[in-house]
């Protein structure tokens, strides 16, 4: 269970598009209670393993995409963590009857995953930060080769999609970095990155 | 023959962990090492032959045509010397060779993107390569029961050989999927493996009480196999936290809890299965039948008991709007009626999507998936046609009722093999080839009759549901008579009874007075299950009352719950303090329906468009632009205005109101559909008809939709970069119909950059910037 703060619902809001100084009580109350409802059935679950211990290295971190990273790596650790499927049904079955409440509930899983896998990192490693395929110009299909090393398909239940996406979809899985900092050096779209053009970047979304 | 085991037995140990001690097998697919290195497995099987076990099992933990996509052997021969390695070593002993079959990894339909045929067929190849070669199948850490049931079908429909199945839980005790250990035990008894059970999982001393849930589930002989503790991964090596003699001891509590065959998982050792083997000493007691009658969808449990409520709202009998949902595919209307019953508490759902011209199995099949995605409910598989309802039920994630069998000899023919190989629970009329009997006797002669032909079958009483028939009191007055009478002899035969009570009062003035009346006396006469509409609360509640009276409700429980539930008053805000301006813009969904009603009697359905609807949305759309109102409240807007338009839509024809056919998708290979579905409603809102592909969509299926509905644009959505690629397929293929109509795309990775290089006419950055688009596209 997470601790409710007000920052969990301002993140929600921020997820929303809302800007904080125009969103009203009702807003923040949907926000809360949205966080309440997601943090009740959330079942949280990790894995991970460090880089050394990983039996078979996977092949991908050989690949020119990895090198910006490739000096973190032997301190690193690979991650994974889910709330499971459960928030996936809810949200689901939320759109059928109320589209409105299932896209605060959405934007109230990705607070609440977020949160998750930050107390873990911090918990588990001072400056860690969490370096997820497909930042950077590296490839999203890699994730698949993470959660193998993990074996996360057996023991927390994240599966892929041929097209690389996470099942459950509030997933996140990546490799623990120590001191790193992101950059958009190399990402490969760089020229046509939409957060680029706001003023900001993927990675501090 | 493994339900009279008279001792305990014992299974071999890990396949995989004896394995590492072996670094030239390293890096080389588990599966394939069945052909380069026989010795070393033949080594393995031959210390757990030593270790007394009485099963051993093959190496073929993923040898099936999904997962072997990789290994330098056909499946064949991968599966031919795995067994070979086995038969060597058990030859001239009792020890059975038992094929091992793993899940395919990939996630079932409606999560993932395997199918049950799939799923079936994968298996089914691997049976029939092998099943004059070995001694049975273990199924095995298996964490979705719909997967394992397709599994256990391919098995059992392809070969006579037992079949032992396990799953394996997290340690809440539930399955990756969600099953109780309840729920897999209902369901793996229901489809009469030979040995069910639990592997892998944690530990141990976390398998003890799921044991002991599913003792009370099953009759058949349980089959544990835990890892020896939690794994820990230390330079590159797996290790696990138990040793053998804390695996004793908690093999000894389970043992204890029911368990008739045991035997390891990740982390077990033939040194294990040795230290365990002193368990073969204990005799197995008696193993008893399940008490009571349960039905289950994948997640929820239900014993069928006096005051059970059946949703009656998903048959299209005399319901004209389900009835053009089902002609026209709209499974969203279905999977809405379905919520709205589970919200008012049926206990479980009645489905039938018998209409004419249509292909019926085809319909339930689609229909069963799409419920079972958003609800957790059982089903009752409601269809006049045998076939309907064995294709249905095959799909069926749990262990459904089915609707229904009678007294006639071919009814009979037909539905209980069916009941039967599935292990449903069927209502059964008392009705046969003559029609609905007039007294109470006969219904129940036929009850009998039903009754002692279904045990021919293997069939327990405790599986049938008997429906004392209702028929209107309009025509003959006895009817509602004769129908007490025969629930109260049904009752003699201690039976589980049902009825569907609205036909009392077909052809009456003020039904619900009849319908409720009558329930509280069918209640009173005999009834246990009422098929009827949860959305009528004060049914709902009359019938809490009645457990509540009668003394079926402890504490009164669940009466409070619902007399609560029933009086807290819901502060709306006064409709006549409300314009429907102020409620389109406020997004109060509940008040645009009364008060376009009442605009309508002063203005034209053009007039309140022109006046009210579109400077609505316009100030909506201003302030959702000007960041003063945000996205929840958009859609509510645009839920209020559809509101709106579809009653409007009732006073003048659609092509009046419709401002362009429009269609949506969820390009191929990606299963997001929540920024979809809100373009599909402010699509909507603002006057335009949508036609929902869905999600995943294949590109074919796009340009098929193209050709059938001429739509005035096509929308794309994809929300990861590696199915944009997909969209770009999709937009290739559309451009090759001359003259296609504009294309427009968005998604969170979709840039104005991208859509215009993969060819698409329109870049939508957000609902409403489509919307406004497409307005001056079409114009």
């Amino acid at each position: 269970m997470l601790r409710q703060d007000i920052s969990l619902i301002n993140k929600t809001l921020q997820y929303l598009g809302c800007s904080l100084q125009h969103t009203n009580e009702s807003l923040q109350t949907a926000a809360k209670e949205a966080l309440d409802t997601i943090n009740l059935k959330a079942n949280f679950k990790y894995r991970c393993c460090k880089f050394t211990d990983v039996p078979i290295v996977p092949a991908f971190v050989e690949t020119d995409s990895y090198a910006p990273i490739r000096n973190y790596l032997p301190t690193s650790t690979f991650f994974a963590g889910t709330l499971g499927l459960d928030i996936d049904k809810l949200i689901k079955s939320t759109a059928k009857t109320d589209l409105s409440q299932a896209v605060i509930l959405n934007a109230a899983a990705n607070v609440t995953l977020e949160e998750f896998v930050n107390q873990f990192i911090t918990s588990y490693q001072s400056n860690g930060s969490l370096f997820c395929p497909g930042y950077a110009g590296t490839d999203i299909m890699d994730n698949e080769q993470i959660l193998n090393c993990l074996n996360a398909k057996k023991l927390i239940g994240v599966y892929t999609t041929e097209s690389g996406i996470m099942i459950p979809e509030k997933s996140m899985c990546g490799i623990i970095l120590t001191n790193y900092k992101f950059s958009c050096i190399g990402c490969f779209i760089l020229q046509k990155c939409k957060y680029r053009k706001q003023g900001t970047t993927c990675y501090n979304q | 023959m493994l339900q009279s085991i008279k001792n305990i037995q014992l299974f071999d140990g890990a396949m995989g962990t004896m394995l590492t001690e072996h670094r030239e097998t390293q890096g080389i697919l588990i599966e394939d090492l069945n052909v380069l290195f026989p010795d070393i497995i033949q080594n393995i099987h031959k210390s757990y032959v030593a270790a007394r076990a009485n099963y051993i099992t093959t190496n073929t933990f993923g040898a099936n045509r999904i997962k072997l996509k990789d290994s330098q052997f056909t499946l064949k021969k991968v599966l031919d010397a795995a067994i070979e390695n086995a038969r060597q070593v058990t030859k001239n002993t009792s020890v059975k060779v038992i094929l091992d079959i793993g899940p395919s990894g990939k996630l079932m339909e409606p999560i993932g993107e395997l199918t049950f045929d799939e799923a079936y067929n994968n298996i089914k190849e691997v049976v029939t390569y092998t099943k004059d070669q070995v001694d049975g199948y273990l199924l095995e850490t298996y964490s979705d029961l719909l997967e394992i049931k397709a599994a256990i079908l391919a098995i059992k429909e392809n070969c006579d050989l037992p079949v032992f199945a396990t799953m394996t839980f997290d340690d809440n005790g539930r399955t990756l999927t969600g099953s109780t250990p309840e729920i897999v035990a209902l369901t793996l008894t229901s489809l009469q493996v030979d040995v069910l059970g639990v592997n892998c999982s944690t530990g141990p001393d976390h398998m003890v009480e799921i044991v002991q849930k599913m003792r009370n589930f099953t009759h058949l002989p349980i089959l544990v196999q835990p890892n020896k503790g939690l794994p820990e991964i230390k330079n590159g090596q797996v290790s696990y936290s138990l040793s053998d003699d804390d695996f004793d001891f908690w093999m000894g509590k389970i043992v204890d809890a029911g368990a008739t065959i045991i035997g390891g998982c990740c982390g077990t050792t033939p040194q294990t299965i040795q230290t365990i083997a002193h368990y073969k000493q204990h005799k197995i007691s008696e193993l008893s039948p399940i008490k009571g009658t349960y039905i289950c969808s994948s997640t929820r449990l239900l014993k069928l008991k006096k005051g059970i409520l059946c949703g009656e709202r998903l048959n299209p009998t005399g319901k004209k709007q389900l009835q053009k949902a089902l002609l026209e595919n709209d499974f969203d209307f279905l999977q809405q009626e379905a919520l709205k019953q589970e919200a008012a508490k049926a206990d479980f759902l009645d489905l039938n999507t018998g209409i004419p011209n249509c292909n019926e199995s085809a319909l339930i099949v689609e229909a069963v998936k799409k419920i079972q995605e958003v609800c957790d409910l059982p089903l009752q598989l409601d269809s006049a046609k045998p076939e309907a309802i064995e294709a249905a039920i095959r799909i069926y994630n749990g262990v459904p009722m089915i609707n229904s069998v009678n007294g006639d000899e071919k009814s009979m023919n037909a539905l209980l093999p069916i009941i039967a190989k599935y292990g449903a629970v069927s209502v059964a009329l008392t009705l046969d080839k003559n029609g609905i009997p007039e007294t109470a006797d006969e219904r129940c002669k036929i009850a009998q009759r039903i009754i002692d032909e279904a045990k021919k079958y293997g069939i327990n009483q405790n599986h049938l549901v008997f429906d004392a028939l209702v028929m209107t009191i309009s025509s003959n007055q006895q009817h509602g008579k004769t129908t007490l009478e025969t629930l109260s002899k049904l009752k003699q035969l201690n039976v589980l009874t049902i009825v569907g009570l609205s036909n009392i009062s077909f052809g009456l003035p003020q039904r619900p007075y009849l319908n409720r009346t009558f329930l509280i006396m069918a209640l009173q006469a005999g009834l246990d299950i009422a098929i009827m509409n949860p959305n009528d609360t004060d049914s709902v509640l009359m019938l809490k009352a009645f457990k509540a009276l009668a003394g079926f409700d402890d504490n009164c429980a669940a009466y409070i719950a619902e007399a609560n539930t029933n009086t807290t008053s819901i502060p709306q805000q006064s409709q006549s303090e409300q314009t429907l301006y102020q409620s389109i813009i406020q997004g109060l969904k509940g008040n645009v329906e009364i008060l376009t009603e009442k605009e309508l009697e002063t203005r034209t359905p053009e007039a309140i468009i022109d006046t009210i609807l579109i400077p609505a949305l316009n100030e909506v759309g201003k302030k959702f632009e000007t960041k003063t109102l945000f996205l929840p409240q958009l859609i509510n807007s645009a839920e209020a205005a559809k509101g709106t338009f579809s009653i409007l839509a009732k006073h003048f024809t659609l092509s009046n109101t419709t401002k362009g056919k429009i269609i949506l998708a969820t390009v191929q290979g990606d299963i997001h559909d929540i920024g979809k579905n809100i373009v599909k409603i402010v699509l909507e809102s603002h006057g335009f008809h949508v036609i929902d592909l869905g999600k995943n969509v294949a590109i074919e299926k796009v340009v098929e939709a193209y050709h059938i509905h001429t739509p005035d644009a096509i929308g794309l959505s994809a929300l990861m970069t590696t199915t944009v690629e997909s969209m770009a397929k999709t937009i290739i293929e559309l451009r090759k119909i001359e003259n296609v109509c504009p294309i427009f795309v968005g998604g969170a990775v979709v840039t104005e950059q991208i859509a215009k290089e993969i060819g698409a006419d329109i870049y939508g950055a957000d609902a409403l910037s489509s919307v406004n688009q497409l307005e001056s596209w079409i114009k």
